[in-house]
């Protein structure tokens, strides 16, 4: 039993590490888009509103990450407190299935940071062009949705008998 | 779906009617005035000089965001809906009318009266912390010379201590002493003066000079300072009493902003106007459908000419879009990317089947939904909102009754929560059950078809659209050979790869493997029919690799659709995370005390959580599967937007006498 389930090791250093290098990667995100719209808000605290959506949506990795690891947990069976039984080859491949979305969160989640960093001078100048710098800030966190879909599709194929 | 029609106009009148002229155009807003690119001969502009209202209008902005912070603060939602305020029509002119600039006055005198307060307390301060380490020196700085003795303050390591107390006729106080510095007061009789100096640069002895220009000990100095900033914290509490009470008056700023910025508008308006002696004219742009009002509203002068004519290609023609009002929310999508060009057409109908399937489905919660129709309908009632977000929010109520349905497809009950339903209420488990047509998190390659064959559609109906627009301007064989050869290809050739790479059975394969390779042949044949060179075997030679690189245009196409993946990860995280949550705070139900309470509580905040972060990723990637999937397939965009001269005001909004 102890060896057989060795594998599961692995499956949760997949599915933590999909929740850190997500989390990392949203952590440095927020952060930098935050700095941004205090700047902002010293000259002009009416648009607070408005910033701390832009600030919130390189958030989104660190959720991607999350779900990710989530998903593990839940084929695992770590949630339900009895784990299946994983072997060593299961294990490794539930840990590579989930470097999609720690990998790619992370870098896209500072990416994403730094737009909507900029974002925030848009807001500030024209906040009418609040929408667009959404939009452009949306467009680095396809990267982070393609990586926890490349994720999920992967861990689907991973059949783990109970 | 058409743009409306506009028609440039020119208005001549006699001279003596210009204000009256200007008055009625603003009333009106119907008119974009524009200046005149060459001013026709023998006619001149007028100069306006504005900089007076300019320096009024600074100065009201200085006192709307300086007393900003003595007023009543919007609220977090209200501040992101920029709110206008709705005022009576009476109230307006007598805010106006009895307006007395020495309000702005007094805010700068108070601005100025603050940051005083302000610099003289960290003054004070910074004298406190300089003093503290001395608070326990017992002798006043006023004696720190007398007839026959000196006084030195300062900082010597302390290993030096022992030795500079040892030296004869000297009086050592030690107020402050550390592992490494001490700080010390040494008191001499001027005749050892030339001694001391020497003993003190050999022990590294740093003398200090007490800040404060106080001639007490420094335990009084420090008080002194204290009490002197409590005093100015009463003068600032005052200052701020008085703050509170200009304040008051803030909305009175706001609305004699917004009527100078009026008068403004009407002097710059001036500006492109062109001039004779006795008369004036204007150029401007009006829609069609608009040009009797104007007419109307003009008929009281007698001398006026107004002429209108359709625009020619050269024009730059400004842009409104306008739909029912059924539809009017979803223009504030169109507007997030930009109004389209005055020949093409207007995208808000075309977007609006799409964008509200897509979000329904990125979030397919039941309760869900249901939250979101409650959310929006108690910020419509509730919170003061500008126009634009009342539009959103009517976005969001469709928008979550679309989400409800499909929650039901597929079975999102606030992800799973029904599972944990207690025994009363565990039929609707069955309910949820019975309705799902496809469980997303266990089986999310289907619903991953699903999501890519609707972005098939959509690239479909996008090319589709561009083909009725060639059409439309009689460009038919561009609308053949560009959009009709696609049209084909991308089903029967999705349906041939599906065939022939998965297995998958489908009606007339060999119909479909034919036709694709026709349609393939057909772009290969026609889309070099563009290329030109003087040299007839070059031409073809030009033709036939522009018709054969044009198949990498498949591969555009390919990814468009592949983008419409997202429609299922944006799906499962949000139920991915539901689920979770229902875990989590299941968790709690088991404590002892108020288990159930703490873990209804926890539902409502996390679900809560999951709804706003999930409706928003939900709007900004539906919306973005429309700009650059959908719209880069028929529209160019970049349109300029038709702002009529008016009034538009940019605090206050003046209620409508029904």
């Amino acid at each position: 039993m102890f060896e057989i389930s060795q594998g599961l090791i692995f499956a949760v250093l997949g599915a933590a590490s999909a929740a850190f290098l997500g989390g990392i990667g949203s952590s440095i995100g927020v952060g930098i888009a935050g700095q941004s719209a205090a700047g902002v808000i010293t000259e002009d605290p009416e648009k607070f509103g408005k910033l701390i959506v832009l600030q919130a949506l390189p958030g989104t990795q660190g959720i991607y990450g999350f779900v990710g690891a989530f998903w593990v947990l839940n084929m695992t069976g770590l949630l339900g407190g009895t784990p299946l039984a994983v072997t060593m080859d299961q294990g490794l491949e539930i840990l590579f299935a989930c470097l999609p979305v720690g990998v790619g969160g992370l870098l896209s989640g500072i990416y994403q940071g730094r737009v909507s960093a900029s974002g925030c001078g848009v807001v500030a100048k024209r906040p009418e062009a609040m929408g667009n710098a959404m939009i452009l800030s949306a467009m680095v966190e396809t990267y982070a949705i393609l990586g926890l879909l490349a994720t999920i599709l992967l861990l689907n194929g991973i059949t783990l008998t109970p | 779906m058409p743009v409306p029609k506009m028609l440039k106009v020119h208005i001549v009148a006699h001279a003596d009617y210009k204000d009256k002229v200007i008055e009625k155009l603003h009333d009106a807003g119907l008119v974009e005035v524009e200046s005149f690119i060459e001013i026709p001969e023998g006619l001149h502009t007028e100069d306006v000089d504005t900089g007076d209202l300019e320096r009024r209008l600074a100065d009201l902005t200085f006192g709307i965001e300086f007393l900003y912070r003595f007023s009543e603060k919007p609220n977090l939602l209200e501040s992101f809906f920029l709110p206008r305020y709705k005022i009576e029509r009476k109230d307006y002119d007598s805010a106006v009318k009895e307006f007395d600039f020495s309000i702005i006055e007094e805010a700068k005198e108070l601005d100025q009266t603050l940051s005083e307060l302000k610099n003289e307390e960290t003054r004070l301060k910074s004298i406190i912390q300089q003093l503290q380490p001395w608070e326990n020196l017992g002798i006043a700085v006023r004696d720190f010379e007398t007839v026959r003795t000196v006084t030195e303050v300062g900082i010597i390591p302390t290993e030096a201590v022992s030795e500079i107390s040892q030296v004869d006729h000297v009086h050592v106080e030690i107020p402050l002493s550390t592992e490494r510095k001490t700080w010390i007061s040494v008191t001499y009789l001027k005749d050892y003066s030339d001694d001391m100096e020497t003993i003190f640069r050999k022990l590294d002895f740093q003398k200090v000079s007490l800040p404060g220009g106080s001639e007490g000990t420094p335990a009084e100095t420090i008080e002194e300072a204290r009490h002197q900033i409590q005093e100015l914290q009463k003068e600032r509490e005052k200052a701020e009493e008085r703050g509170a009470a200009l304040a008051e008056k803030r909305m009175h700023l706001m609305i004699v902003y917004d009527h100078y910025a009026d008068i403004k508008k009407k002097h710059d308006v001036r500006k492109n106007f062109a001039s004779t002696e006795k008369s004036f004219i204007l150029q401007g742009w009006i829609k069609k459908e608009d040009l009797p009002v104007l007419e109307k509203e003009l008929s009281f002068i007698d001398e006026v000419e107004i002429s209108s004519y359709e625009p020619s290609d050269i024009d730059d023609v400004p842009v409104e879009i306008e739909n029912k009002r059924a539809f009017k929310p979803f223009e504030v999508i169109t507007r997030i990317y930009g109004l389209p060009l005055y020949k093409e057409i207007d995208p808000t109908l075309l977007l609006f089947p799409f964008f509200i399937v897509f979000f329904g489905l990125c979030l397919s919660d039941f309760v869900y939904g249901a939250v979101l129709i409650l959310l929006s309908v108690f910020a419509l009632k509730k919170i003061k909102i500008g126009p634009d977000a009342v539009l959103l929010f009517k976005v969001l109520i469709v928008g979550g009754a679309v989400t409800m349905v499909l929650g039901l497809l597929t079975g999102g009950w606030a992800g799973d929560l029904t599972m944990y339903l207690p025994q009363q209420l565990s039929f609707l488990e069955n309910v949820r059950e019975s309705l799902t047509v496809i469980n997303l998190l266990e089986n999310p390659i289907l619903m991953l078809e699903i999501a890519l064959i609707l972005g098939l559609i959509q690239v479909w109906v996008g090319i589709l659209i561009r083909g009725y627009m060639n059409v439309r301007d009689g460009y038919y064989l561009d609308a053949i050979f560009d959009q009709g050869l696609w049209l084909l290809l991308l089903p029967v050739g999705t349906l041939t790869l599906v065939n022939k790479m998965f297995g998958v059975d489908v009606p007339a394969a060999d119909l479909m493997f034919n036709l694709s390779l026709g349609a393939l042949a057909g772009l290969v044949l026609t889309q070099g029919r563009y290329q030109k060179a003087k040299n007839p075997v070059v031409a073809l030679g030009k033709k036939a690799m522009v018709g054969v690189l044009s198949i990498y245009n498949i591969f555009g196409y390919l990814g468009d659709v592949l983008s419409y993946s997202r429609i299922l990860a944006l799906g499962l995280a949000t139920a991915a995370l539901a689920s979770a949550f229902n875990m989590v705070a299941v968790q709690f139900s088991g404590a002892k005390i108020l288990g159930p309470v703490i873990m209804v509580v926890f539902l409502i905040l996390l679900h809560l959580l999951n709804i706003i972060i999930s409706s928003l990723s939900a709007f900004v990637h539906s919306g973005r599967l429309q700009f650059v999937e959908y719209f880069t397939k028929f529209l160019e965009g970049g349109g300029r937007t038709f702002k009529p001269f008016g009034s538009r005001p940019k605090y206050v909004k003046i209620k409508e006498e029904d």
